[in-house]
């Protein structure tokens, strides 16, 4: 029987020779590259609304005013990524997507918060910040009400407020959208819902008054904790294949600047995340109450279309489910995509499901 | 056949493998960080900010941070290829003989599982447990914080509070009895006598609660480390059995590119079993609890010397922050109820204004 590891010189030297090829005109390349040009969120917007740390975006429409979409829509962001996810290359661009759809497009770029920022909670991000944003989009806009579409934590959000606010939501659209923080494992998966059981035990009130902010390198290394090696090496051992090809390269760069260049998150607003969800799951035991009003998921009476992915690891697809709890269950759907948390915005596949299956429901509610 | 050699030359070209690709990558990194030469490029600092010192808030330089973090962190993720290179060159010739392999990977796990153990440990003692309260407590704080690092410095050699270092937490109970301390340099600080002394001891408990910290961070860190590294000896018997039923088919690995991501696919499915598992999670929330812990205590000990220089603390600060949040709050709510009020008050004036109208008319 022969040990199975049988490198024979001539090739060993073929992929040596390959691979040296490959790094040295490669890193050449990437020696020369500016941060301009690892460009994200690069779609044309002007600032609509600014206040604090946060931004609202309203992106230039690509159709005619007569064929624009009357209801604005509204992307509620996560608090813990930038909101470039969902704008992050040209050609891979939810927001693009939405505009050659005829979506007229506002976005939240909650920006990197300071520690002056530190006692913000999710009670101040939900009832005042979007609720200002809301009304000021109403009131820009001409419109009665709004579309809400949400991006994880976001969406989470963005529930919240429309079981606060149903009068000024006419459809509510989430994505890999965190409700029920207790269903979370899946037999035999391991890796899948492996920060929701990290968070469902860890001290937050010690990391929140340690921080005060809680450092974006934090949240990262528990993302990198769901498959260490293949983050923490494997991706840069593969990307030697990339280094040839200028756009792939640019691409790959992309993810890793929105990866790796995420916001820190409001000292009291991830305390109150982690404790109120992730460990006591208040949003559907229906104890959550922001400030001061109970947040009853049987308020969510406009019709819901709440798309997951399937191949989802961090917020798994049993973690979406909303359907159950809402009050208005003949207009709730359900959009799964065959594809990850990140998969879902930026995949090749998905930009032809997703933008354009959320238009198509959008234009028939 | 020399089966020894033979091994040892594949393990040679796997080890140049590794060399070459990551040596490749730390090159461009050290230019792009501005080791070698300033060019307007990408900065690597923006996509491989990573790694455990972000726990505990330390920052270094770009490089050491980038050489430290990603291709050499953990380092006992690092050191877990070596143990798979050396479980290779351990069972490759008996696996070619058709003898028993398994005693003897399992007696190269066992020898890992003690050498990491023992690892914090080592280092704790070649450094010096003074010197590693120094760096932990005063490092970037040195002009600042000279007298007090020397006050403490006769402390922890002059008597109960040394003991206490030396016993983790519970030795903090000791402190109440320490009269000799006053003798030393305590005795010099021109404040009032009942209260020198009370005030002395809870600022000196203060600088200990940092050594306390750093103690139980240190077992915390041990108990961690532990846990992974049985989780990486799992990840290379199951890579070894892996590379054994390969052998038994007949099939080969004949790219190092290909094993190095066998071994990282392996490990990753293996180490998902054991972080999800409630003794691996318990453990890194011990580890999580005592970072934040030191930070703490390190915080409230340098609040002492911003306190006897008349420098803003991080907690008064805070405070003030707390107080604007509030504040804005106030002011939020008051625009609210404002905005509510307004179109109900002009709703009153045009009312009004019309009957002032009607009557006029009348």
């Amino acid at each position: 029987m022969k040990f199975p590891i049988q490198f024979r010189p001539e090739d060993v030297a073929h992929e040596f020779a390959e691979m040296e090829t490959k790094l040295s005109a490669g890193l050449t390349r990437l020696t020369g590259m500016t941060d301009e040009e690892v460009d994200i969120g690069s779609t044309p917007k002007d600032v609509f609304y600014a206040r604090e740390t946060f931004q609202v975006y309203r992106y230039k429409p690509v159709v005619d005013k007569d064929k624009l979409h009357p209801v604005p829509m509204l992307i509620s962001t996560p608090l813990i990524n930038g909101y470039e996810v969902a704008d992050l290359q040209p050609d891979r661009s939810l927001v693009r997507n939405f505009l050659n759809e005829g979506i007229d497009v506002y976005m939240i770029n909650w920006g990197y918060p300071k520690r002056t920022d530190r006692f913000n909670d999710i009670d101040d991000y939900v009832t005042d910040f979007l609720d200002d944003i809301v009304d000021h989009v109403i009131d820009g806009s001409g419109a009665d009400k709004i579309n809400l579409f949400g991006i994880c934590m976001g969406g989470t959000m963005a529930t919240c407020y429309s079981a606060l606010h149903p009068e000024k939501v006419r459809n509510l659209v989430l994505t890999v959208t965190p409700i029920d923080f207790h269903q979370t494992k899946v037999e035999g998966q391991p890796h899948v819902g492996l920060l929701f059981e990290m968070g469902r035990s860890v001290n937050v009130d010690a990391m929140v008054d340690a921080f005060g902010n809680v450092p974006a390198d934090v949240l990262n290394v528990s993302f990198l904790m769901a498959s260490p090696f293949t983050l923490m090496f494997g991706k840069y051992a593969d990307t030697i294949d990339l280094l040839d090809n200028k756009e792939a390269l640019l691409n790959f760069l992309r993810m890793e600047k929105w990866l790796f260049g995420g916001p820190e998150v409001a000292g009291e607003a991830y305390r109150q995340f982690v404790k109120e969800f992730i460990q006591s799951n208040n949003l559907v035991s229906g104890k959550l109450k922001l400030a001061g009003r109970k947040v009853d998921l049987k308020n969510l009476s406009m019709p819901i279309l709440n798309v997951f992915a399937e191949r989802d690891h961090l917020v798994p697809p049993s973690t979406t489910a909303l359907g159950k709890y809402v009050g208005n269950k003949d207009d709730y759907q359900e959009l799964p995509i065959k594809t990850g948390h990140i998969g879902i915005y930026t995949g090749g596949a998905s930009q032809k499901i997703l933008a354009p299956g959320v238009a198509k429901w959008l234009k028939e509610h | 056949m020399d089966w020894s050699a033979q091994t040892n030359e594949m393990m040679k070209t796997w080890g140049e493998a590794q060399k070459r690709l990551w040596s490749g990558w730390m090159d461009w990194a050290q230019i792009a960080g501005g080791g070698a030469q300033a060019a307007p490029m990408f900065d690597p600092m923006q996509f491989f900010r990573m790694g455990a010192d972000t726990w505990s808030g330390l920052k270094e330089g770009p490089t050491q941070r980038f050489a430290g973090n990603i291709f050499g962190t953990p380092e006992v993720m690092t050191r877990s290829m070596n143990l798979l290179m050396k479980a290779w060159q351990t069972i490759a010739p008996k696996l070619e003989q058709g003898k028993a392999w398994q005693p003897d990977l399992q007696k190269l796990l066992e020898q890992w599982r003690e050498e990491v153990a023992t690892m914090p440990q080592r280092a704790a003692t070649a450094g010096g447990d003074f010197a590693q309260l120094s760096k932990s407590l005063f490092e970037r704080w040195t002009p600042m914080t000279a007298p007090w690092l020397s006050m403490l410095s006769q402390a922890t050699t002059g008597g109960h509070p040394g003991a206490a270092f030396l016993s983790g937490t519970s030795g903090l109970g000791q402190l109440a009895g320490f009269q000799e301390m006053f003798q030393g340099p305590l005795g010099q600080l021109s404040v009032g006598e009942l209260p020198r002394a009370t005030v002395a001891r809870e600022k000196m408990g203060k600088m200990l609660k940092v050594v306390d910290a750093l103690k139980d961070l240190q077992e915390a860190q041990k108990e961690y480390q532990k846990g992974l590294s049985e989780g990486l000896a799992e990840s290379v018997e199951k890579t070894i059995e892996h590379l054994a039923k390969l052998a038994d088919k007949g099939e080969k690995v004949t790219s190092p590119r290909d094993l190095m991501r066998t071994w990282y696919s392996i490990a990753d499915r293996t180490l998902m079993q054991k972080f999800n598992t409630k003794e691996f999670l318990k453990v890194q929330d011990k580890l999580t609890d005592a970072l934040m812990t030191h930070k703490k205590a390190q915080r409230e000990a340098l609040e002492i010397v911003y306190n006897s220089l008349e420098i803003p603390t991080r907690s008064e600060i805070d405070e003030a922050y707390k107080d604007i949040h509030d504040l804005k709050r106030e002011i939020r709510a008051l625009r609210r109820a404002m905005k509510d009020v307004a179109p109900k008050a002009a709703g009153r004036v045009k009312k009004a204004k019309e009957i002032e109208a009607s009557e006029a008319a009348s």
